[in-house]
């Protein structure tokens, strides 16, 4: 498998991990907003609509759901299914936590931002696939780059 | 190989180019797109307006809300009506135009809706200023008065409260809103009386309760007062007194919430003499049903305690939720019939003050305004929870006459009588009809063309915009059309904005000196947007096609 064809293969399961991803997210915060409730009372509203609830709900869906797999194996629940992981673009290696969060997650909210508008932002950050290394901008921010997992040194069973 | 990635290498460099150029453009063209997107009016040479004698100084032209514009302030009448002429026309920011003019010597004062108050030369229409601190949906009347500094002119912007503003500057004064409700909506026309500024306030919660996630609802609607010098809060009269309780729940987490809503949309009515305010209601938006539900309210002004409710329908629950079948709908939803008009009060021609209330079902309603006691009530039409009588009626005592104009918009209506738009002019003392002139609704290619807008009546005539963008001058004597305009068409404007009349709806038309005032073009609760604003004059020896017959519909006695 050339590089080419490799990258090609890699989007498809990029654009499905991040789909899955897309709805997962908001489907958990809807469970967790309806359990919490706040975004259920008219306080929530008194200062126009609450962007800043919407999107804290929004970061502890993020976290609850993708958080020990980002700590543990590089993985969002999307990329755990479609078997891809985030790695260190440098040398392959595990990314450390505090840029998988904080570099890189921030950007993962643009897809739903642009449901409402600023939808080129969204654009600038998918713009970046089009470079040689299929790397997004929040590749680019955090260092990092999506390999598949079976790139991963397989493990060998005893002997 | 090394060849091949040579070739990769180059088609990513130029890829790269091309995406930085493209993305460039494209960052600069959403960057002059934010410019150059705003309509800027030319402003005028003199910014300085003649603030001298500005009318009307209430949505319902005094404080007994008559909406009758005396001969001092305008000579329209019967008889040279059929001149009006337009005289310019101004092309707004909104596409729904939801003010009413304050007019002066030079200048006509107007909301903008979400670009703000303007301040236009009443000759050329051109800009003296405009509002910048209020850009949030201005969505009352301009009112004023007269202070030590000059004229102040008050409003109420939607979700920010109400504003006072230098007339002269356009700069804000005080800005106040209220803190007993977390999500008030400043929707009404405020009255001024006695230093005193009385706020209606309605609720966002109408809204809320189509988002099927959100717990509706726990909100009253009321009446604020506030000192007109300072903004300071004098008191809050809310229509429900208890609060509200979970109901139930939906969605296993949802929890409904009532009793709420009981909103306060219009402009209250004030009588100097008794010192008492009275303002109509809307419904419950949660069960249970209060007993100030579409009621009257005549409250103390001085010190907002009630005097008197009187309700006139009785279980009334519904919100947004039921447009949509949504879950925050009550179990049994109401007909949601509010009090949409401010009541008016007028002498019934025996010399006694008598409250009049016309309602969305249809209803008009005399009361004594002492007691609350119905004197008698008139069933006029199908109604709706969009009218039947939405924004206003209007009194002519000369006449002896309450013109009430009739919307019937398709919208729910359920009552035994069909669906009658137009205007009737009914009797001051026991309210029988005295003519009515009924739109045309069989042969309306378009949209429907129910009078839904508040009216404004003069000597021996009162005018009415519809829904379909017409607007007409009926005589007081018969009924029979005076002079009638299509607004629904694109105008040629003063500031060279590309204008179209469309609805007309929400506040009405206004008649001061020798001019018409009115907005065409209203785009909420489904009807047509547009966002022209018309100003019509006097002029003589008109030999225009405008003084036109009774084409608009069938007159009956």
């Amino acid at each position: 498998m050339n590089e080419l064809t490799q990258s090609s293969v890699k989007m498809w399961r990029r654009a499905l991990a991040g789909a899955i991803d897309f709805f997962l997210v908001p489907a958990f915060a809807l469970l967790l907003m309806l359990v919490t409730g706040v975004l259920e009372s008219a306080e929530a509203y008194s200062r126009g609509f609450p962007y800043f609830r919407v999107f804290f709900l929004g970061v502890a869906s993020y976290l609850m759901l993708n958080g020990w797999l980002l700590w543990q194996r590089g993985q969002t629940l999307g990329k755990y299914w479609l078997k891809l992981k985030i790695v260190n673009s440098q040398d392959g290696k595990k990314v450390a936590l505090w840029k998988l969060i904080c570099l890189r997650a921030v950007f993962f909210g643009l897809p739903h931002v642009a449901l409402i508008g600023f939808w080129y932002l969204v654009l600038i950050d998918w713009f970046f696939l089009f470079g040689k290394d299929r790397r997004c901008l929040h590749d680019l921010v955090a260092g990092t780059l999506v390999a598949p997992v079976t790139e991963l040194k397989p493990v060998r069973p005893a002997d | 190989m090394k060849s091949s990635s040579s070739v990769l290498r180059g088609v990513t460099l130029f890829s790269r180019v091309q995406g930085v150029l493209v993305l460039s453009a494209f960052v600069l063209s959403i960057f002059f797109q934010s410019i150059f997107v705003q309509v800027h009016a030319a402003d005028c040479e003199e910014a300085q307006a003649d603030l001298a004698g500005a009318f009307p100084p209430f949505w319902g032209i005094d404080e007994h809300s008559t909406r009758y514009v005396p001969a001092e302030h305008t000579s329209i009448n019967a008889t040279n009506v059929h001149q009006l002429k337009l005289k310019w026309a101004y092309g707004l920011e909104t596409s729904s135009p939801r003010s009413y003019p304050l007019v002066t010597k030079d200048t006509i004062f107007f909301g903008d809706s979400g670009a703000g108050l303007l301040a236009l030369d009443r000759e050329t229409g051109c800009v003296r200023w405009r509002h910048e601190d209020s850009e949030a949906d201005v969505a009352s009347a301009i009112l004023s008065r007269v202070t030590e500094s000059g004229l102040t002119l008050y409003l109420t912007s939607r979700r920010e409260g109400v504003f006072a503003v230098d007339a002269a500057t356009g700069k804000t004064l005080w800005q106040a809103t209220i803190s007993e409700e977390p999500v008030p909506l400043y929707s009404g026309t405020p009255l001024l009386a006695d230093g005193k500024i009385f706020v209606p306030i309605s609720s966002e919660e109408i809204g809320l309760s189509l988002n099927p996630f959100y717990g509706c609802c726990t909100t009253s609607g009321g009446m604020a007062a506030f000192d007109a010098t300072t903004g300071e809060q004098l008191w809050y009269l809310p229509t429900i007194e208890e609060p509200a309780r979970v109901i139930g729940r939906h969605f296993f987490f949802v929890e409904e919430w009532g009793p709420s809503g009981v909103p306060v949309w219009s402009a209250p009515t004030f009588d100097a003499e008794t010192g008492l305010l009275f303002y109509g209601t809307g419904e419950n938006y949660t069960e249970p049903a209060t007993l100030t539900s579409d009621a009257i309210f005549a409250v103390d002004a001085a010190t907002g305690e009630r005097r008197w409710v009187k309700q006139f329908t009785a279980g009334d629950t519904f919100n947004m939720g039921c447009v949509i079948g949504g879950p925050n709908c009550p179990d049994s939803p109401g007909p949601d019939l509010d009090f949409g008009a401010p009541p008016v009060i007028a002498n019934n021609g025996l010399g006694e003050k008598v409250l009049y209330a016309g309602q969305k079902s249809g209803h008009v309603h005399a009361m004594n305004p002492i007691t609350g006691e119905v004197l008698w009530s008139k069933h006029l039409s199908r109604g709706g929870y969009l009218g039947g009588i939405h924004w206003g009626i209007a009194a002519d005592e000369q006449a002896g006459l309450l013109y009430v104009p009739i919307s019937d918009f398709p919208s729910g209506g359920h009552s035994d009588l069909p669906a009658a738009p137009g205007m009737f002019a009914l009797n001051l003392l026991d309210g029988t009809i005295r003519w009515k002139n009924l739109q045309d609704t069989e042969s309306v290619d378009g949209f429907w063309p129910g009078l839904s807008a508040g009216i404004v009546a003069a000597q021996g005539l009162v005018v009415a915009g519809d829904l379909a963008g017409g607007i007409a001058a009926y005589s007081a004597q018969d009924g029979s059309v005076l002079w009638q305009f299509d607004t629904a068409q694109t105008f040629t404007t003063v500031n060279g904005v590309s204008a179209t009349g469309a609805s007309i709806d929400s506040h009405g038309p206004l008649l001061v000196d020798d001019l018409l005032i009115v907005a065409s073009g209203y785009g909420g609760v489904s009807m047509q947007p547009g966002n022209a604003l018309l100003i019509f004059q006097l002029v003589e020896e008109n030999v225009d096609a405008t003084h036109a017959s009774n084409s608009r519909g069938q007159v009956s006695e």
